[in-house]
C-alpha cells in the first residue's frame, strides 16, 4: 500500500535542505511503500508563496520549519513561527517539525506555545539518526522533541513554583542586556512593580546578592532563561 | 592698705571739721573792711591747736595720700591737704599738694574740686601781697569754673575777692564792677555777710575816689545788711570805723568822733578783735588831736600802736606813727616828729603800701624845711612811679580776662579742628576698610566662582571618561554580537548541514570506516557546540562587564603597571556603591591614585601595589600600598606628585596621611567625605 507524504522544507541553508532531503531518502528505504514529495523554499517569501499555492486537497503533510529565515518583502512574516501560523491556519492537519538552533527556554517556551508543534528539533543535538527517527515518528503519528527540549521540560515540571508571562519577560531582557530602567517600555509596569517582581524573583530564586548577574544565572540555572 | 587709708581720711576729715569754725576762704577771713588795711593779714586761728604738730599730720598724711590708688579719693584727700596746708601756711606742701591735686582734677574733669584748688592758690598768692595779679588770675579762674557748673555763691565769693584786690591796686572802676556782679548774685541768696562786705567795699572805694557821699550810703547800707545776721557786733565795730574814718575826711570830726566811741563801747571788743579796737582809738584820738583835744592823745596813741606792735599790723603801725608824728609836730617836737615819721617811711617801705610811703613823705617834706626839697622831689617821682603801676597793673587785670577768654577760645577752637581731624581720620579709614573689604568679598566671589567652574568640569571629565569607556565597550560589545551572530547563523548551520550530509553518506564495507565516519560525525558535532558557545559568550552582554568606577581603575592600573611591573589588587567593599557618589569626587580620586602610580613607577620599585576603597562612617577610606623603597622622613610632605595628592584632598575637605620606611614600603591613606550624586536615583 503506498502512502504519499507531501513535504515542504523551509530553511536558508541548502545544506540543510539537501540534509534533510537525505534523510527522507533513508526513511524511503526503510519503509518501503511510502512515497515522498519534497518541496522547499529558502525565505519567509518563497514559503508563503508555496503554502498559499498549494491546492486545498493537495496541502502537505509535513512541514519542516526553520525559525531563523530572511524575512518576507512586505515585512509581515518574519520567522519560521509566522510561517508556521500561517499552516496552521490553511492546513491544520499538516504537521510541523520545528528545526532550529535557538537553545534558549523562552524562545522554546514561546513557539510551543504559538504552534505547537509535532516535532520540535534542535539543531545542536540533531544527528543522522535522531533525524531519521524524528521523521520516523511523525509519519507515524507520533511527536518527536530533541533531547535540549525533553530537558527543558523535565526541568520545567520539577520546579515547585511557576513564574507568569511577565516574570519571564523580565528575566529574559534583563539577560539579554536591558537596562532595568529601559523595562517598562517592554512591559506594562512601572519601575516601582518591576522592583518588586525582580525581588520577589530573587526570594524565589534564593539570590542574596543584589545584582543581576546573579539573578539571571540562577534563572537560567532553573530554567527559565 | 585700706584700713590705713581710711584712718587717714577720716583723720583729715577731723581736722576740716575743727578747722570749719573758720571761714573757708582765707581772704575773707581777713577782716580788710578797713581804711588802713593791713598787708600781711592774720587771721583767726582757734586757738587749742598746736601747729608744728598739726603740719607734721599733714606731712604724714601727704605722703599716704601719694600711694593712694584710688583716684577720686586721692583728689578729694588732696584737696583738703591744700586747703589746710594753705591755711597753715605751708606754702611748700601747699604748692606741691596743689599742683598734683589739678593734674588730677583736670585729668578726671572734677570741675568743682579744680574752682576749689584754684581758690585755695588766690588765697596763697594773696598772703603774698607783690603777686596779687597772680591772685586776682586765680581767682577769676575759679570764678569761671563756678560760674559755669553753677555755683553762684562761690563765684560771687570769688568776685568780691577780685574786687577787694582790684580795690588795693586802684582799680576802682573794675572792682566796683566787680563788686556790683557779686552783689547781683548775692542778694537773692540772701548772704548778708558778703553782702556786707560788698557795701564795705563800695564805701571804701568811693572813700578813695573823694565821694564821701556815696561812701556813706554804701556804709549804712552795709550796716543795713549786717543787721540781718546775728552776732555781728564786731564787724558793726569795723563798718562803724570806716563810717568814722569817711566822716573825718569830710572833716566832720565832732560826728566822726561819735562814731568812733560807738564802736569802741561794743562788747569786749579788745579782745575779740584788738585790730578793730586798735584802729578805732587811733583814730578817735586822732580826730580828737584834729579838733584841739591833745589831753591824754600821746597815751591812747601809744596803747594803740602798742596793741599793733603785739600783733604785727605792721600798716596800722605806719599809719599810728604818722598820727604821732603829726601830734610831736602840733606840740613843736620837730625831731620826735621827724623821727616818728621816717620810721613810718621806713616800716611803709617795707611792706610796699604806697598811699603810706606817699603820706610819710609828705609829713617829711613838710615837717624836714631843709629837706623839704629832696622829699618833695621824692614825692613826685614815687607819686609818677605809682601811678604808672597802677596803671599796668589796670592793664593787667583787663588783659588777664582778656586773655583768659582769649585763651579759652583758642583751646575751643584747637579741639573743634582737632575733632575735625579725627571725623575726617575715622572716615578715610573706614572707607579705606570698607574699599578693602570691598575688593576682599570680590575675590573671594571669583574664587568661588573658579572653584565652581573647576568643579563642573571635574564632573565634565569624568563623564567624558565615562561615555569613552561606554563607546569603547559599545564598540567592542556590538563587534562581538556581529561576530556572534555570524558565528551562529552563518558558521554553525553550514557545519551542520555539512555535517548531516556527511551522516547521510553511505558508508559501507569497511568496520574500520564505520567507526571512523561516526567518530568524524561526532566530532564535527563538539565543534558546532563549541562554536555555539563562543557565540553565546560573545553574546552574552550581561555576564561580564558593568562599566563603573573601579573598571576604570582597573583599566588605568592595566595601563600602568606593565612601566615598572608590579602586580596590583584592587578592593571596593560592597556597601560602596560608586554609583552613587559624586563625580566630582570620582575624578579626583583617578587623578590621586594616577599620581601615586606615577610615583611608585618612579621611585619605588615595588612589585606589589595594593589598591583600597572602604566605606567608614560616610568617609570613603583610600588605601594605596607598594611594597618598595619607601623613602625618609614621614609626615613631611615632599615632591609634586604629594604636594598634589594634599591639595586634592584638602580641597575636598578631606584628610591625608602617608606612613614610610626605608626598604619596607609606603602607604599613603586620604580619607574623604561622601557627597551623594545629585543625579543619582
Amino acid at each position: 500500500m503506498q502512502s504519499e507524504f507531501k513535504i515542504l522544507i523551509i530553511d536558508d541553508h541548502p545544506m540543510i535542505i539537501e540534509a534533510y532531503r537525505s534523510a527522507i531518502c533513508r526513511v524511503a528505504e526503510n519503509q518501503q511503500n511510502i512515497k515522498f514529495t519534497v518541496d522547499s523554499a529558502n525565505d519567509c517569501e518563497a514559503g508563503d508563496q508555496k503554502i498559499k499555492n498549494c491546492a486545498p486537497n493537495q496541502n502537505y503533510n509535513i512541514v519542516f520549519l526553520d525559525v531563523k529565515l530572511p524575512p518576507s518583502l512586505n515585512g509581515k512574516i518574519v520567522s519560521g513561527e509566522d510561517l508556521g501560523l500561517k499552516v496552521r491556519k490553511k492546513m491544520p492537519d499538516t504537521k510541523i517539525i520545528i528545526s532550529t538552533m535557538f537553545d534558549d527556554n523562552h524562545r522554546i517556551k514561546s513557539i510551543f506555545k504559538n504552534l505547537n508543534p509535532e516535532g520540535f528539533l534542535i539543531k545542536s543535538d540533531v544527528t543522522t539518526d535522531n533525524l531519521v527517527n524524528a521523521i520516523t515518528a511523525i509519519i507515524n503519528n507520533r511527536i518527536y522533541y530533541s533531547e535540549t527540549v525533553n530537558q527543558l521540560l523535565r526541568r520545567q515540571l520539577t520546579t515547585d513554583f511557576t513564574l507568569d508571562n511577565i516574570d519571564r519577560q523580565i528575566l529574559y531582557l534583563i539577560s539579554i542586556g536591558t537596562k532595568t530602567k529601559d523595562l517598562p517600555e517592554f512591559l506594562p509596569l512601572s519601575i516601582a512593580g518591576i522592583e518588586k517582581r525582580k525581588r520577589n524573583l530573587k526570594v524565589l530564586l534564593n539570590v542574596e546578592n543584589n545584582s543581576n548577574k546573579e539573578l539571571i544565572k540562577a534563572a537560567y540555572e532553573k530554567g527559565f532563561v | 592698705m585700706f584700713p590705713r587709708n581710711f584712718y587717714n581720711f577720716t583723720y583729715l576729715l577731723l581736722i576740716s571739721f575743727c578747722l570749719l569754725s573758720c571761714n573757708k576762704n582765707k581772704s575773707t577771713c581777713i577782716v580788710q573792711q578797713m581804711m588802713q588795711r593791713d598787708s600781711d593779714s592774720e587771721f583767726y586761728k582757734t586757738p587749742p591747736f598746736n601747729e608744728s604738730d598739726q603740719n607734721k599730720k599733714l606731712y604724714i598724711a601727704y605722703s599716704k595720700v601719694l600711694k593712694e590708688k584710688n583716684d577720686s579719693l586721692k583728689l578729694y584727700c588732696l584737696s583738703r591737704i591744700s586747703k589746710e596746708s594753705n591755711l597753715f601756711s605751708d606754702y611748700s606742701l601747699f604748692k606741691k599738694a596743689n599742683k598734683l591735686a589739678i593734674k588730677l582734677a583736670t585729668k578726671s574733669k572734677n570741675s568743682s574740686v579744680l574752682a576749689n584748688l584754684y581758690w585755695d592758690l588766690g588765697n596763697f598768692y594773696t598772703s603774698n601781697v607783690p603777686m596779687n595779679d597772680s591772685a586776682f588770675y586765680y581767682y577769676y579762674k575759679a570764678e569761671k569754673i563756678q560760674s559755669e557748673i553753677g555755683q553762684n555763691y562761690n563765684s560771687a565769693r570769688m568776685l568780691l575777692n577780685m574786687s577787694i584786690i582790684q580795690c588795693n591796686a586802684k582799680d576802682y572802676t573794675g572792682s566796683e564792677i566787680n563788686t556790683f556782679k557779686a552783689i547781683s548774685k548775692l542778694k537773692p541768696l540772701h548772704k548778708y555777710q558778703q553782702l556786707f562786705k560788698c557795701y564795705n567795699n563800695l564805701g571804701i572805694i568811693y572813700n578813695e575816689i573823694g565821694d564821701y557821699k556815696k561812701s556813706l550810703e554804701f556804709h549804712l547800707e552795709a550796716e543795713n545788711n549786717l543787721s540781718k545776721i546775728k552776732n555781728s557786733s564786731v564787724l558793726i565795730a569795723s563798718s562803724l570805723n570806716n563810717i568814722g574814718v569817711v566822716l573825718s575826711n569830710q572833716n566832720k570830726y565832732k560826728e566822726a568822733i561819735a562814731i568812733f566811741a560807738k564802736g569802741l563801747l561794743t562788747d569786749q571788743l579788745y579782745r575779740r578783735d584788738p585790730q578793730v579796737y586798735a584802729m578805732l582809738l587811733d583814730n578817735i584820738t586822732y580826730c580828737k588831736l584834729k579838733i584841739g583835744i591833745l589831753k591824754s592823745s600821746l597815751p591812747l596813741f601809744e596803747k594803740a600802736l602798742q596793741i599793733r606792735q603785739k600783733y604785727h599790723y605792721s600798716s596800722g603801725i605806719v599809719i599810728n606813727k604818722l598820727h604821732i608824728s603829726e601830734y610831736h609836730a602840733i606840740n613843736k617836737d620837730t625831731i620826735k616828729a621827724l623821727k616818728e615819721a621816717s620810721e613810718a617811711n621806713v616800716i611803709a617801705h617795707k611792706i610796699h603800701n604806697n598811699r603810706d610811703i606817699l603820706n610819710s613823705l609828705l609829713l617829711l617834706s613838710k615837717l624836714d624845711k631843709k629837706k623839704n626839697y629832696n622829699y618833695a622831689e621824692k614825692y613826685i617821682t614815687l607819686n609818677d612811679s605809682f601811678f604808672k603801676q597802677e596803671r599796668i597793673t589796670r592793664n593787667k587785670f583787663e588783659r588777664i580776662r582778656f586773655e583768659t577768654d582769649q585763651y579759652i577760645k583758642e583751646s575751643q577752637e584747637q579741639k573743634r579742628q582737632k575733632m575735625l581731624i579725627l571725623i575726617i581720620g575715622i572716615f578715610t579709614t573706614l572707607v579705606g576698610g570698607l574699599l578693602y573689604l570691598i575688593k576682599y568679598q570680590s575675590t573671594k566671589n571669583k574664587t568661588l566662582l573658579l572653584e565652581r567652574e573647576q568643579q563642573k568640569s571635574n564632573e565634565e571629565i569624568y563623564s567624558l571618561m565615562i561615555e569613552q569607556h561606554n563607546k569603547i565597550d559599545e564598540g567592542k560589545k556590538q563587534e562581538r554580537m556581529r561576530i556572534s551572530e555570524e558565528l551562529h547563523d552563518g558558521v554553525l548551520s553550514t557545519l551542520f548541514g555539512t555535517r548531516m550530509n556527511i551522516g547521510f553518506l553511505n558508508v559501507v564495507e569497511e568496520e574500520k570506516n564505520i567507526k571512523n565516519h561516526k567518530r568524524f560525525l561526532k566530532e564535527l558535532q563538539n565543534i558546532e557546540e563549541e562554536i555555539r558557545n563562543l557565540s553565546h559568550k560573545l553574546n552574552n552582554e550581561l555576564l561580564t562587564s558593568d562599566i563603573d568606577f573601579i573598571n576604570i581603575v582597573h583599566l588605568l592600573l592595566e595601563t600602568q603597571s606593565p612601566i615598572s611591573g608590579f602586580d596590583y589588587s584592587i578592593e571596593s567593599s560592597p556597601n560602596l556603591f560608586w554609583k552613587l557618589i559624586c563625580n566630582n569626587i570620582k575624578i579626583n580620586i583617578y587623578r590621586i591614585i594616577q599620581e601615586a602610580i606615577q610615583n611608585i613607577n618612579k621611585h619605588a620599585n615595588a612589585t606589589q601595589v595594593d589598591i583600597q576603597f572602604n566605606l567608614v562612617d560616610n568617609n570613603i577610606n583610600l588605601m594605596i600600598a607598594d611594597n618598595g623603597i619607601g623613602f625618609k622622613e614621614k609626615g613631611v610632605i615632599h615632591g609634586i606628585g604629594l604636594k598634589n595628592i594634599a591639595s586634592r584632598t584638602k580641597l575636598l575637605d578631606g584628610h591625608f596621611s602617608l606612613d614610610t620606611e626605608i626598604n619596607k614600603g609606603t602607604k599613603l591613606f586620604i580619607t574623604l567625605p561622601i557627597k551623594i550624586n545629585n543625579d543619582a536615583k
